[in-house]
């Protein structure tokens, strides 16, 4: 016999009493994992709905407007290009691709387009809505987006991953968007003449949507000699990964960048991530409570139980256990309490997350099983913390007093 | 000499203040192989005593020897020590662990001395069939007839090889037959293993077992 023996057989000898002890762990533990485990698919939708969306971050000179977040770049100041490579030394971590460009009104036979230059790759990256119209290239690597193993089983499409960037766009080729095309009446592989240069028309891209239908795309720089602005811009258009927007990405880019105004996609990145911040929120508060009322509730258990049991404790002190030995009996009882309250809290949670998540958030739910350790541990440490007292207690007893008491 | 006891007392204080002494001034010898038996009238003080000689109770005080090794004055962890090492005890409840088997029940005493399971359950195996209950090993206590938990108790009280058996009214549950059986079987351990036995009694019969008498009256030896 030894005393894990000993914790076992009393624990089996008193079944109905160890499942009320081990409920408020087992629940405690639950309500975490399945909050958990739904914030967790939460957010990553959101992650995925936000790359998605592409370009998600706007940084414009001092002066420029921000009424409207995708015109705000038309005909704005102009700050260096060389801001792009000071984002990019700067090691900030949450930033997927940089898009400088400089965008001015130019006037085509009578109608006036926007002529925006772009770095083709970095452009197209940041333009899902362009990656259907064969713009192919190299497959881009996202930072901080889940990996498609994770978006599979969740039901989330993720169309970045099926993205493409172009390598080069050459000096006098352009894009033109939609609308535009339509005005000019130009067929890919035409000529258009802007500003006395005469450009070659190598796509005419999808309809957007956006304002982007009535621009003109071609190389920044190529745009910056023609408009006699060369080695400015007047936007860069950025993919942020939401987490790191959430964590103050743009306070620290306003750091490296005070002369410059910083803007998202305002409504749609804080309405998603205060979503996930309140869901947050709220499995820390669930944490507490658990802890304060798994502690309470798992220590009054292991109280009732010590006295419950006090002619055995005395029984064992009088055949030579010391006190020590008592204390940690207890405390191995209330170990192994822990941990199969955390084993099944576990499942319970994942469960309720796995069934109620797609009902009750609108999104799938899988298990986490990096949950499993961290619940168990939580049980332990409660069902520990909780029944330190009555341990103490119980090695108190005096083998005298509970005899003298027969 | 195995145990001395010298001018021992032991004060209660009651909740209203009250000083109640259980002994006073007790002084009393118990040589190795001795049969002594503690009677008196109830309150007198014997199963205080008892306990006291056995390391469960700290005297007021007063001085215990065991071996010429000083008690009165030892910790918690030297007590601990003691019992577990020197002294076998059975009590009127028996005092077993409900859900151990008989076997499981000597074990636990055992398991302080010797680590190794096998081992731990040939010792119970012999100790439970020297006192009759081959058969019973796999009982639990509820099992067991009051007579038979009581002769799992004294297997248990066994279990450490012990110089001493403290044991406080052995005989209090038992129906007289069983008793008879309980206390030959005290004797038999006191005279064919050596072990000193102290027994606390009230019955004038039980108390003929023994071959020292200790008469208490008042917490004062008579």
């Amino acid at each position: 016999m030894n005393l894990i023996n000993l914790v076992w057989r009393e624990l089996w000898h008193r079944k109905a009493r160890l499942f009320s002890g081990l409920m408020a762990i087992m629940l405690g533990i639950a309500v975490i994992v399945g909050i958990r485990s739904v914030t967790t698919f939460s957010e990553k939708a959101v992650a995925i709905k936000l790359d998605n969306l592409g370009a998600n971050i706007l940084v414009l000179p001092q002066g420029a407007s921000t009424d409207d977040y995708y015109t705000a770049d038309i005909d704005a100041p102009t700050f260096p290009e060389s801001y792009v490579e000071r984002i990019v030394t700067s090691n900030l971590s949450g930033i997927d691709n940089l898009s400088p460009k400089l965008s001015r009104r130019v006037k085509i036979g009578k109608d006036n387009f926007v002529l925006t230059g772009i770095l083709p790759a970095n452009e197209i990256t940041a333009k899902p809505l362009w990656q259907t119209s064969g713009l192919m290239g190299a497959e881009l690597k996202a930072s901080c987006a889940p990996s498609n193993s994770e978006n599979q089983p969740s039901g989330l499409k993720d169309e970045r991953l099926t993205r493409k960037t172009i390598d080069s766009l050459d000096a006098l080729d352009c894009y033109v968007g939609f609308m535009a095309a339509k005005k000019l009446s130009i067929i890919e592989g035409g000529k258009i003449t802007i500003e006395n240069k005469q450009f070659n028309v190598v796509k005419i891209l999808p309809e957007t949507g956006t304002i982007d239908d009535g621009r003109i795309f071609a190389h920044l720089h190529t745009v910056q000699k023609l408009l006699g602005i060369e080695n400015q811009i007047s936007a860069i258009e950025i993919m942020g990964c939401c987490n790191a927007i959430s964590n103050g990405l743009l306070s620290k880019m306003r750091n490296i960048l005070p002369d410059t105004r910083i803007t998202t996609i305002g409504q749609i990145v804080s309405t998603q991530l205060e979503t996930n911040k309140m869901m947050n929120k709220i499995s820390l508060i669930f944490l507490i409570i658990i802890l304060l009322v798994g502690g309470i509730s798992i220590g009054n258990y292991m109280a009732a139980n010590v006295n419950e049991r006090k002619k055995e404790i005395g029984t064992y002190r009088m055949i030579g256990f010391s006190r020590a030995r008592i204390y940690s009996m207890l405390l191995l009882k209330a170990l192994l309490l822990g941990f199969f309250g955390g084993i099944v809290g576990y499942i319970i949670g994942t469960l309720a997350g796995v069934i109620l998540g797609p009902q009750l958030a609108g999104i799938a739910v899988q298990p986490i099983l990096i949950l499993l350790p961290f619940s168990v541990l939580l049980a332990i440490l409660i069902s520990v913390l909780g029944s330190l007292l009555p341990a103490y207690l119980a090695a108190k007893i005096e083998p005298y007093s509970i005899m003298q008491e027969e | 000499m195995i145990l001395q006891v010298q001018n021992l007392t032991k004060q209660y204080r009651h909740r209203n203040g009250t000083v109640i002494n259980a002994l006073s001034d007790v002084s009393v010898t118990i040589e190795k192989g001795e049969f002594a038996t503690i009677t008196g009238p109830s309150g007198s003080g014997k199963s205080t005593l008892l306990f006291m000689l056995g390391g469960l109770l700290r005297p007021s005080s007063g001085n215990i020897f065991f071996k010429e090794q000083p008690l009165h004055n030892a910790g918690d962890n030297a007590l601990s020590e003691f019992r577990k090492n020197n002294i076998g005890y059975v009590m009127q409840s028996f005092s077993l662990v409900p859900y151990l088997t008989a076997e499981e029940n000597v074990m636990v005493a055992v398991s302080l001395l010797q680590k190794d399971k096998n081992k731990q359950k040939e010792i119970a195996h012999k100790l439970l069939t020297m006192v009759g209950l081959s058969d019973r090993m796999q009982h639990y206590p509820k099992e067991l007839s009051s007579g038979q938990q009581q002769r799992v108790a004294i297997a248990r009280a066994l279990a450490n090889n012990p110089s001493i058996i403290l044991a406080d009214e052995p005989t209090g549950n038992l129906d007289p037959s069983l008793a008879s059986e309980i206390l030959t079987l005290l004797k038999e351990l006191n005279t064919k293993n050596g072990i000193t036995i102290i027994m606390v009694t009230h019955s004038p019969e039980a108390a003929l077992y023994g071959n020292k008498k200790i008469l208490l009256k008042a917490g004062c030896v008579n």
